[in-house]
């Protein structure tokens, strides 16, 4: 008897152990990038205001985005190898404004320390910036492009 | 003398959205589309001060930084324009922006809101900026119809008043009111006097019978009840009578009965020249007070 309540017992805790690794918040790793790239909240908010057209709404939001931003990184850079701080405020501002919009926040408070430090004067440092704002951008894009193919199934 | 427009010729606000993102612009659109309100767009500054003057809108809704002429240059030249307009401009910043937000109340923003935007939040917003600009400019033409009402007053209140003295009333009325015609007719002469918004034609060349609606409408002016049409060609008119507000470009009228001692005395007629959706409760009640400052001062003729 007691042996077959130890593994009673044991079987138990193997069920919880089970039921918590189950109900545990897995994420894929697309999921996971998603969400650390943009924020879900912002996309769902869009999503719901088109109704029933929400995704058709979305698809042609995260297009447009997705069209006009290289422009805009190219502004940057040659905004920066030209020491153009007015060029580089107007570019910044207009990439942080659509990224934030579409909930990418981390890229656009790189765009806006961009903007701040144009509108400071000097952009020196300003070089220094573009990678990273490069490399989240790359981030952004996939996270939207999952977004695409999530809002076209 | 103070200009009183129309309460409000229009039950739909007009707001007027200013961004040069395409993309922000259509869910901007979208999202104020769905409440209801009429939308114009434009894309920077300088198309909005364009766009503003011909529309008059309600609210104008405008980003912070956008090409050719950004969000705050555009709003200090609405702020300076002759009227001095109080219209509602909500400036639209990116993020926290604290330097843009203190430079969008300098150049005279009623409010702001935040990239990325919280739809319901701006919702909110802008209904309570139309509701409480409603309000002011409801004060406002309360305040002028006072004025308006008072000077009125005492014009009539001078001795040796004729017929003829009430011509310059009349046009300060049309003009004050901005309508296109205001006549004053009198039943048992038959006689009338009128003014005339330029460019429309006077109501000498036709039967004022007729145009009163006499033979419609008599026993409501008795009853001292004001006859308000909002759109001619909604109610049933012989083919005669809508030929002569035809020709009197005429779409709505308001006619208010004057009674002395209780007998229908004349009837102050207003026309426009626009079919209106309504006509606003507020011009009713202003033109029967004036046609009971008008029973009393006609009573001594």
């Amino acid at each position: 008897m007691e042996t077959i309540q130890s593994l009673n017992l044991a079987q138990g805790q193997l069920e919880q152990q089970t039921e918590k690794f189950m109900d545990a918040d897995l994420k894929n790793p697309q999921e996971e990038l998603e969400e650390s790239v943009l924020d879900r909240l912002t996309l769902e908010a869009i999503r719901e205001m088109g109704g029933e057209d929400g995704d058709f709404v979305l698809n042609n939001i995260i297009q447009m985005y997705l069209e006009t931003t290289p422009p805009y990184l190219q502004q940057i850079e040659t905004a920066i190898a030209t020491g153009d701080p007015d060029s580089l405020r107007r570019a910044a501002h207009s990439l942080g404004s659509s990224s934030a919009t579409l909930g990418a926040m981390n890229f656009a408070k790189l765009c806006k320390e961009l903007e701040n430090l144009a509108r400071s004067g000097p952009i020196t440092t300003a070089e220094k910036l573009f990678f990273p704002l490069q490399t989240e951008y790359e981030k952004v894009k996939i996270a939207l492009t999952l977004q695409l193919k999530d809002s076209n199934d | 003398m103070t200009d009183l427009k129309p309460i409000s010729d229009r039950s739909t606000p007009v707001v007027l959205i200013t961004d040069d993102d395409n993309a922000l612009r259509s869910l901007l659109v979208m999202a104020l589309k769905a409440e209801g309100y009429e939308i114009e767009e434009a894309i920077n500054g300088e198309e909005c001060l364009v766009k503003y003057a011909r529309l008059q809108p309600d609210l104008v809704l405008l980003d912070a930084l956008m090409p050719e002429m950004d969000g705050f240059r555009c709003c200090q030249h609405i702020r300076a324009l002759p009227d001095r307009p109080q219209i509602p401009i909500l400036m639209i910043t990116f993020l926290d922006d604290r330097e843009s937000i203190d430079q969008a109340f300098q150049a005279g923003a009623t409010d702001y809101i935040t990239k990325p935007i919280h739809w319901s939040m701006l919702r909110q917003r802008v209904r309570y900026l139309l509701a409480s600009s409603h309000v002011l400019k409801e004060a406002e033409q309360q305040k002028n119809w006072e004025l308006f009402f008072r000077n009125i007053l005492a014009q009539l209140s001078v001795s040796g008043l004729v017929w003829e003295s009430l011509i310059p009333l009349l046009n300060q009325c049309q003009q004050f009111f901005q309508v296109e015609r205001i006549f004053l007719y009198q039943f048992k002469n038959q006689q009338y006097l009128e003014a005339i918004a330029s460019g429309y034609p006077s109501v000498k060349d036709f039967s004022l019978t007729d145009l009163i609606l006499e033979k419609v409408y008599l026993e409501q002016y008795q009853q001292g009840k004001t006859i308000a049409i909002a759109d001619l060609e909604q109610i049933e008119l012989s083919t005669a009578q809508q030929e002569i507000f035809v020709r009197l470009k005429t779409k709505a009228i308001l006619m208010v009965p004057i009674l002395i001692k209780e007998k229908l005395w004349g009837l102050l007629c207003v026309h426009r020249a626009a079919a209106q959706p309504v006509w606003e409760e507020t011009i009713l009640k202003r033109f029967q007070d004036l046609a009971h400052l008008l029973a009393i001062a006609c009573n001594h003729f």
